[in-house]
């Protein structure tokens, strides 16, 4: 009789602790203005011994890729020797730009001319880490409210976007990649910017997405950048189209992109959080 | 002492798991060590202890990265209670055991929490999440559950000899 309770009491706290869940369940589905307590301290003790962890991780990991690879980077050493003379021609030719544009603005000052304020302040981050799951392409790192990161910050790498910034902890936030499949990007191919559209991200981590006319002519190798509608700023590099496809009973052009950055091994990240907003 | 273990355990498991784990993975998918060990811990430990450790290891994974709160939770608390009402019927020593309770709990792992994350209004595609997770997720955790239970059973080994 006694262990009959004892069963049912186990069952019921189960049930009990499960609609709790539930019920939780439906009230954070959506984006939330601000993370709790309880979330914020979990996640600022674990996040540093993760930070700690990968980087050791990293360390090991890139220095048992040299050793097995080593052929391959002296190769590419040669290479990024060559693209580095081509660089640094293309930088005396952009300092004389440079100075050409500021004589301009210094000249637009004096005319009174109404000035853009477009006032981003980058932060370097470290990624801590990536979520196990595969439902949601989503990953922390560590810089947070101490640094004055905020909601729908923009996470950049050196040589794209990669997504924005989801909740805030006190010394680490999650950030939203994407290729995750419930985030899109609207988009201009850099060649003409009248040609625009929205990429959105997978469940296969692939971006593919749509031209908003389907009589332009995009070709496989355009490159394409945010075009400033919602909350990315213009200009960023999203990616390279590699695969254009339009079928008979779609009225609209679908593309294919494969994102600028390597999204498998990224480790250094820029947050920007825009002072006017 | 073993709960200390057991916490341990579970502690380092999520931080290497999203951390390190990202060098093992095979056509990009990792497999899935929470659920294994919450799989081997229900086999061994009786029925509040099963429902507790899969709720605290769901719940740490939401905290961190977690776009909905609770639904690991839900799903590995759910999994260590089914398993342990089963645990007293079946033969701890042998390996099938765990191979088989990881290939039915990654399945329904997978079918619970898409069906969630349907209704909750996320986009979804499901015939690409079976196609291109699912069988080799399955295979692969359950390849690895079997490493994993030696040392989980070994744990629980001795207190079961003394009485």
């Amino acid at each position: 009789m006694r262990k009959k309770a004892v069963k049912d009491k186990s069952a019921m706290i189960v049930t009990i602790v499960a609609i709790i869940l539930i019920i939780i369940i439906g009230f954070t589905s959506k984006q939330r203005d601000e993370i709790t307590v309880v979330e914020k301290w979990v996640g600022n003790i674990l996040s540093p011994a993760q930070k700690v962890v990968n980087i050791g991780a990293t360390t090991v990991g890139e220095s048992v890729y040299s050793i097995f690879n080593f052929s391959k980077i002296a190769r590419e050493n040669v290479k990024l020797k060559e693209e580095m003379e081509n660089l640094q021609e293309q930088l005396v030719e952009a300092r004389l730009n440079r100075d050409e544009l500021e004589e301009l603005r210094g000249l637009r000052f004096a005319l009174n001319y109404l000035e853009e304020t477009t006032d981003y302040e980058p932060i370097a981050a470290n990624i801590v880490a990536k979520s196990p799951s595969n439902w949601f392409d989503v990953f922390t790192i560590d810089v947070g409210e101490d640094r004055g990161i905020t909601k729908d910050s923009i996470v950049l790498a050196s040589s794209g976007l990669i997504g924005k910034v989801y909740e805030v902890g006190g010394n680490w936030s999650k950030v939203i990649s994407i290729i995750d499949n419930n985030s899109s990007v609207s988009f201009q191919v850099l060649r003409d910017k009248n040609y625009q559209g929205i990429v959105s991200g997978s469940i296969t981590n692939e971006l593919s997405g749509y031209l908003f006319d389907p009589m332009v002519e995009v070709v496989v190798g355009d490159k394409l950048i945010t075009s400033g509608m919602g909350i990315y700023p213009q200009g960023i590099m999203i990616g390279e189209i590699i695969e254009v496809s339009k079928s008979s009973d779609q009225l609209l052009k679908t593309i294919t992109v494969e994102p600028a950055v390597n999204f498998k091994s990224m480790n250094k990240v820029l947050v920007i959080t825009p002072n006017t907003r | 002492m073993k709960t200390l273990i057991i916490g341990i355990i579970i502690i380092v498991n999520f931080i290497l798991q999203s951390t390190v784990l990202k060098y093992t993975s095979i056509y990009n998918i990792i497999p899935n060590t929470s659920l294994i060990l919450v799989v081997c811990f229900a086999i061994n430990s009786d029925k509040k202890k099963g429902a507790l450790i899969g709720f605290i290891i769901g719940i740490l994974q939401d905290i961190i990265f977690g776009k909905i709160l609770g639904l690991n939770a839900l799903i590995y608390m759910l999994m260590g209670y089914l398993i342990t009402l089963a645990n007293k019927n079946i033969f701890k020593e042998n390996y099938i055991i765990p191979f088989l309770f990881t290939v039915l709990g990654t399945v329904s792992y997978y079918i619970f929490g898409t069906f969630f994350i349907y209704f909750l209004g996320f986009n979804m595609d499901f015939f690409n999440i079976f196609k291109n997770m699912l069988i080799m997720e399955v295979l692969y955790n359950a390849i690895i559950s079997i490493f994993v239970y030696k040392y989980v059973y070994k744990i629980y080994k001795p207190t079961r000899n003394r009485y």
